[in-house]
């Protein structure tokens, strides 16, 4: 029997009569999500109705692809649905953001993949171009997320196309995945801003893609941490560290050889950082030290100082 | 092709599937992608044919050798008598899980695999099908069968499951008759008949309804007791059971002439093979003290 209200009415439709929602951005469903899924609907049924709107004879889908599609397999003949009004391009989109980003977790490149096609209808819409914050109100996406999508979204369709075999596979056994080429574009980018001259051009920048990621395919590069290491190079003028040693280092990981991030970090800057955290270190600790009462620091701290004092003593008199 | 439940990163493999094993291996055409297969069956397997000996053979395309959804679809066709040959079709290097497990827990339960291997476009028949139709016939305790049948009701019980439940049928029929028609040849000779017959030589020859009729009108329990023997187990009931079984025995194999003929045929042949092994297990555990 069919219910309505202000939300859509509810009712039993023909689960042959459903199709998905083209505007949905997701476009890998796991097995073992779906086989799990069904299993439930099996012993329990459908139990949260799924939200379509009509389009002629048929029905298109909100909300509900998993669902629908464990309906299908399980050769039901119908499924509870609240039947909405049909919504404008724009609205049905970030309807489909709202609903399922903020649910499930997706595959960023999903999202990223639907993004600009979000910007150009928004853009056709209001007239200007969204900025990070009203895409963020929009979508329902954090800031941080949008920013991490772009990075995805200006990469070379082949990158994207890489991205794509790679979520194919069970999680597990995914390798090149998209916080890889996260790490990658941001470390890329700062090499791009604070040593411009490693990569001067989009097609030093791409080589030096390629390279990383045959590097990192055949684990010369381990961890996609490292890329954070690159980073750290590339800024090496702001530890006071070797400019000159910093490029050389670069020069050589964008190379097509077994030099990896860290053999450049090492050779290059990592002496500078390690000051530079000492001496952050040791600065805290002397604000620290003097936010305290004397009469409040008792023996076992006097202790410390004291053993302290004569640690910097002798390097201090080793110096000289 | 159109898939609307198959995830996405399984098509190539349906693909693969559809032209190089259904089309070319197999000769099929008529494959239908994700469609009911029958309304008591709570599941679409990914791709169905038909066979012209009206066997269904479908394929269920998944990540894993042993997918979660698949149990309860053989049970089903089990349960509803309706041949079909399950493939599961993988992606090599894909499959997640114990993959050893897998395959046993699939060969267990009659399933065939096919492992699709996309770097040479090849798919390799990892093991064969079995009706499952048949594949629900109970499980036979070989430990409950005297050592001397074991063998023929083994044999028996694994043609059933090949496919050829007729000849499995067959074959316990003939340890029924054999038997039985030993037991009256014994129970005459040790004279615990009540009437003699004028030509008893023909026990051995003459129909095996016949004699079951004789056996069940002359066989005397008390004389038996007297030398014994405790025939008591062997009631004109059970003789009754033996008899009824004598039009089965003489049914010649027709193939089935539609899906509904066969779907009707495997589930009589079911229930008969079980209830052909109780009755021989009965008629052996009824004359244990003639040592037959």
């Amino acid at each position: 029997m069919a219910s309505s209200g202000a939300g859509g009415s509810l009712r039993e439709i023909p689960v042959d009569k459903i199709d998905r929602n083209p505007e949905n951005p997701r476009i890998h469903f796991r097995q073992q999500e779906l086989d799990e899924l069904a299993e439930s609907i099996r012993r329990h049924g459908v139990q949260v109705p799924i939200s379509v709107y009509r389009e002629g004879q048929r029905y298109v889908l909100i909300d509900g692809e998993r669902r629908w599609r464990c309906s299908l397999k399980l050769n039901r003949s119908s499924i509870p649905a609240i039947v909405q009004e049909k919504p404008d391009p724009l609205t049905n989109l970030v309807l489909m953001f709202n609903i399922h980003a903020l649910r499930e977790q997706w595959d960023l490149l999903t999202i990223a993949i639907k993004l600009p096609r979000v910007i150009k209808l928004y853009s056709h819409e209001k007239g200007t171009e969204p900025n990070e914050r009203e895409l963020s109100q929009e979508t329902g996406l954090s800031r941080g997320t949008i920013r991490r999508c772009r990075l995805l979204m200006n990469l070379p369709e082949h990158h994207l196309d890489i991205i794509n075999t790679e979520l194919r596979k069970p999680k597990a056994s995914q390798r090149i995945t998209e916080d890889f080429y996260i790490e990658m574009e941001r470390a890329l980018s700062a090499v791009t801003r604070y040593m411009p001259e490693s990569l001067p051009n989009e097609k030093a920048k791409e080589r030096a893609r390629q390279v990383l990621l045959e590097k990192y395919r055949e684990k010369t590069i381990n961890n996609i941490v490292d890329f954070r290491k690159l980073s750290k190079i590339a800024r090496a003028a702001r530890v006071e560290a070797d400019t000159v040693a910093a490029r050389d280092a670069l020069e050589q990981i964008f190379d097509r050889n077994k030099y990896s991030i860290n053999d450049g970090y090492e050779r290059s800057v990592s002496l500078a950082y390690q000051e530079r955290d000492l001496l952050t270190h040791i600065q805290t600790l002397i604000a620290d030290l003097r936010s305290y009462d004397v009469e409040e620091i008792d023996e076992d701290v006097t202790s410390i100082l004291r053993q302290l004092i004569e640690a910097a003593q002798d390097i201090l008199e080793g110096g000289q | 092709m159109k898939y609307r439940v198959l995830p996405s990163q399984l098509e190539s493999t349906a693909n693969l599937v559809i032209d190089k094993f259904l089309k070319d291996e197999l000769g099929l055409s008529g494959i239908r992608i994700e469609e009911q297969l029958d309304r008591a069956i709570d599941f679409r397997p990914t791709l169905t044919a038909k066979r012209k000996d009206h066997h269904y053979i479908c394929v269920e395309v998944s990540e894993t050798a042993m997918p979660l959804t698949i149990p309860s679809f053989v049970l089903q066709c089990q349960q509803q008598h309706l041949p079909v040959l399950l493939y599961i079709a993988y992606p090599t290097g894909a499959a997640g899980g114990d993959l050893e497990a897998q395959l046993r827990r699939a060969r267990e339960s009659g399933i065939g695999i096919l492992a699709v291997n996309h770097e040479n476009s090849s798919i390799s028949v990892l093991s064969s099908p079995l009706s499952l139709s048949l594949t629900g016939l109970r499980r036979i305790d070989k430990k409950a069968i005297p050592q001397k049948y074991r063998e023929q009701i083994g044999d028996a019980e694994t043609a059933f499951r090949n496919g050829d439940p007729n000849k499995a049928c067959s074959k316990v029929y003939d340890e029924i008759e054999d038997l039985t028609r030993r037991i009256a040849r014994k129970t005459y000779s040790k004279a615990y008949w009540s009437q003699s017959l004028k030509a008893p030589a023909t026990l051995a020859t003459m129909p095996w309804q016949s004699m079951l009729e004789c056996l069940k009108k002359h066989l005397d329990r008390k004389l038996a007791k007297a030398s014994g023997h405790d025939l008591d187990s062997l009631t004109d009931s059970l003789i009754n059971q033996v008899i009824a079984l004598v039009p089965y025995r003489n049914d010649s194999a027709h193939k089935p002439r539609s899906l509904k003929a066969l779907r009707e045929r495997d589930a009589k042949l079911r229930t008969r093979m079980e209830g052909a092994i109780d009755i021989l297990l009965d008629v052996i555990s009824a004359t244990k003290c003639l040592r037959m």
